[in-house]
């Protein structure tokens, strides 16, 4: 008798065709873990053995679906009992609708541990694996983090094949494709390709499936995981080309763009390939309201954007080095206000900042119920505290607040602009608006630089589509939508 | 290296132009009419001048001058290399020169000259490794915000509009305008900038030639009617008219633009470093094709900054002026020697 497999080399090996051996290489290559159901039955004469995983199988689908229609199976006295049963799980009934022929232990783990029935045969060296997942999952809610009025309030959730219904429904045409791949050496996470056959460039769609499938690491738990792995110069940039959504709406409409979207097992936020910068300020909604009023709401956050990032290090600046250029009121203003404080604007500024990113992140941490105490301790106590106290100006306060207010409009480049208002308030402290050209010209300068996919992520912009930029001055209507919809690859530069 | 496209390449050259209008220093007796007139012909003499380069992309289908000449004779091909580095990097001293000089001038309790010629350095060696179609695309927003807030600027100062000042009465305009005329052709440096990087060009040159040639104009002649008008005989007493400008420049909100001008001046000082230092890098290229791009950019504004920082720490900035030199070497670099090469016969293609 061979030796029965190990988790370390089951991959590629054969299934036996002795039915003992089978059962005996499950449990060697699982340790005989407590959660391994095996059920050894006779069906009309032939040695069977139904495998599971405890808690990932529904039990009901398990005995109306597979119990009783094996149960009743009747086989001629002159036919083999084995190959029987083989025919009749295999051609001669409907009895999952899903069924797979398995030859190698390394797809029987795959299936099982997602969640199939593996029957196997004596006799027969291969196994079936049925479709009957039952485990427990989250039902469908609201986004959690793309809110919005008078879209769809589903999002997706943490089942691949949830979400792959979600957008199927929403997207009836059969050029709608979906790719499965498993990616994880241990994890063997389930990661599903989006796209639309006729609208994404094959050769983004190629590169990206590609780069999935050189991904070495053990474990995928979550899109960050493989976010680095599409996106060529993740370290040299300071925003990502790589966008995610946990709404099915938001995703495809993406996919109509001709983007490339991915689906992670496990996680509800999918990955949208390419994103464009101008994309940060889009919301659903925006297309549900009149297109002046959408119109005014991305001046709006365009502005919100402009005094997250640059507001508290222009105010240094000017404050700290071209106090002529204030208004004489407000210059006198601010001179009384600045006098009570002992520390220079620049360390009141930069102390004030990090209370502000310390509460920001307690409250995100804690639980919502202890959360919303951290913004009265935060806001009330320590704020009113600080200026009492005179540690900090009462000015300083009004632009921390404006500051912090604004950033949360954005919240998908939450991460950029905390860092980035860092740098202009360090640029502004050093070497007023000298300092500020500076830090602006390299920052515009990294954003400019992002093309992966040869798609600039500054696109329509910079450079300009005067088509693609209708939707970022104002809003397009769509009645120009009906005429003529671009996609992703209007705007990919000649190299 | 990657193609960019007309409008783009028009932007580049308008915010080089753009930091020339605004460090724009006056001679003591020039008149703001003579000075129009000036730039009107000079504008024009450029138009001709670019004649041959065009004529020469058309007949080689957009072969760079540097190729070609390389081509036909390797010493040919160094010299002509070598001719437009010695400018690009000229125009690096130039500008990162002035905006030291300038910045140091405005505000000397705020900046040391050595200071800001080595942020600017490593600013425009960064942005400059990025690549011209970076450059292009960020020169695009830069451009965009820059003439907004100019447009800020002019519209800050109506109560001071003076048309008396443009003093019409001229003694001797011919002179005058003759006189002029070396040093506003010496401000050609942004078209020496694209015969170099014409190879990148995406469209025909001719439309990105005269479409920039045509806003430069107009740019020219609304600054140099603001400055005159505005400033009046002050202008000669200004070492920056653009800066005192904005510092007349008044609304409600800010009172005071001169901060706002040293910002965008600022910017448009990086974007003409960073272009020059892709020329000199391109054109150390040609004559050492395997010295890495990094290197050969750092090694030009290394260059730059060393020959400019002496000659501020000794302040004897002021005291360089080759406004006829140069207007001698942009007419050899932009016309003759395009149409030199215009006689060679065409390389038969591969």
């Amino acid at each position: 008798m061979s030796s029965s497999p190990d988790f370390k080399n089951y991959k590629d090996a054969k299934i036996s065709s002795r039915l003992d051996q089978i059962i005996l290489d499950c449990r060697s290559i699982t340790g005989n873990t407590m959660d391994l159901n095996v059920m050894e039955i006779n069906i009309c004469g032939a040695p069977c053995a139904l495998i599971t995983i405890e808690g990932m199988v529904s039990t009901n689908a398990m005995a109306e679906l597979v119990f009783q229609p094996l149960m009743g199976l009747n086989i001629p006295k002159d036919e083999n009992p084995n190959v029987g049963v083989y025919q009749f799980v295999t051609k001669e009934s409907l009895l999952t609708a899903e069924r797979h022929i398995l030859y190698t232990y390394g797809s029987v783990m795959q299936d099982l541990f997602s969640g199939f029935a593996l029957i196997f045969i004596d006799g027969i060296p291969k196994g079936i694996a049925l479709g009957i997942q039952g485990y427990e999952k989250k039902s469908i809610s609201e986004p959690t983090s793309e809110h919005n009025l008078m879209g769809s309030q589903e999002a997706f959730t943490e089942v691949i094949r949830t979400n792959i219904s979600l957008i199927r429904r929403r997207m009836k045409s059969p050029s709608l494709r979906f790719e499965m791949l498993q990616v994880g050496e241990l994890s063997s996470t389930d990661i599903c390709i989006v796209y639309m056959q006729d609208k994404a460039p094959p050769e983004m769609v190629d590169r990206i499936r590609k780069k999935l499938k050189s991904i070495k690491l053990d474990t995928v738990i979550s899109s960050g995981y493989i976010r680095p792995f599409i996106e060529e110069r993740i370290q040299e940039n300071l925003f990502s080309n790589i966008g995610s959504t946990e709404r099915p709406d938001v995703l495809c409409t993406k996919i109509n763009d001709g983007k490339v979207c991915i689906l992670i097992d496990g996680t509800p936020f999918s990955l949208v390939c390419p994103t464009l910068f101008v994309e940060n300020f889009k919301t659903i909604d925006d297309y549900c309201w009149k297109s002046y009023f959408t119109t005014y709401l991305r001046w709006i956050r365009y502005l919100a954007f402009f005094l997250a990032v640059a507001f508290p290090g222009i105010y240094v600046a000017a404050a700290s080095y071209h106090p002529e250029m204030l208004n004489l009121k407000l210059l006198l203003n601010l001179s009384a206000s600045e006098q009570a404080t002992p520390y220079p604007l620049f360390v009141e500024i930069l102390i004030i900042m990090a209370l502000l990113e310390l509460m920001r992140e307690a409250s995100i941490r804690l639980p919502s119920a202890v959360g919303s105490a951290i913004s009265i301790v935060g806001g009330l106590i320590i704020g009113d505290a600080a200026v009492k106290s005179g540690i900090i100006s009462a000015p300083l306060l009004i632009i921390v607040g404006l500051t912090a207010t604004a950033s949360f409009i954005i919240p998908s480049l939450n991460q950029q602009t905390s860092v980035i208002r860092l740098a202009f308030i360090f640029a502004g402290g050093a070497a007023g608006f000298f300092g500020i050209a500076i830090c602006a010209i390299v920052v515009i300068a990294n954003v400019c630089a992002m093309d992966e996919f040869n798609i600039p992520y500054t696109a329509p912009v910079s450079p300009f589509s005067k088509r693609g930029s209708v939707d970022v001055f104002t809003r397009a209507s769509f009645k120009s939508m009906e005429k003529s919809h671009s996609t992703i690859e209007d705007y990919t530069e000649d190299k | 290296m990657r193609k960019i496209s007309s409008l783009q390449f028009i932007t580049i050259l308008l915010c080089c132009k753009l930091f020339t209008v605004m460090t724009y220093i006056p001679d003591i007796d020039e008149n703001g009419v003579v000075i129009i007139i000036a730039a009107v012909i000079t504008t024009i003499l450029q138009g001709i001048l670019m004649i041959p380069i065009i004529a020469f992309y058309n007949k080689n289908n957009g072969e760079s001058i540097f190729s070609f000449a390389n081509s036909k004779n390797r010493i040919l091909g160094i010299t002509i290399s070598i001719l437009f580095l010695l400018t690009s990097l000229w125009a690096l001293i130039d500008s990162m020169g002035d905006l030291s000089f300038f910045l140091e001038y405005c505000f000397s309790d705020t900046y040391a000259s050595w200071a800001i010629i080595i942020i600017i350095a490593a600013a425009s060696l960064y942005v400059a490794h990025t690549g011209i179609s970076t450059l292009a695309r960020t020169t695009g927003i830069i451009a965009v915000v820059t003439l907004i807030s100019l447009i800020l600027v002019l519209t800050g100062f109506e109560h001071h509009i003076d048309f008396v000042e443009l003093n019409i009465a001229v003694k001797s305009p011919v002179n005058d305008v003759i006189k002029s005329l070396p040093k506003f052709i010496s401000c050609s440096q942004e078209l020496v900038a694209f015969i170099i990087l014409m190879e990148t060009l995406r469209n025909r040159p001719a439309r990105t030639v005269y479409g920039f040639l045509s806003i430069k104009l107009f740019i020219s002649v609304v600054s140099i009617l603001a400055v005159v008008m505005v400033l009046g005989d002050y202008v000669s007493l200004s070492k920056l008219p653009f800066y005192t400008l904005s510092a007349f420049s008044q609304t409600k909100i800010i009172e005071h633009y001169e901060a706002f001008f040293m910002l965008f001046w600022t910017l448009c000082a990086i974007i003409k470093i960073t272009l020059f230092t892709i020329c000199s890098q391109y054109c150390i290229h040609q004559i050492f094709p395997k010295l890495n791009t990094i290197i050969s950019e750092g090694c030009s504004l290394f260059i730059a900054a060393a020959i400019t920082l002496p000659i501020l720490l000794k302040e004897k900035w002021e005291a360089i002026n080759f406004a006829k030199i140069q207007s001698l070497a942009m007419i050899i670099l932009l016309a003759v020697i395009p149409l030199i090469l215009l006689f060679f016969k065409k390389r038969k293609s591969n």
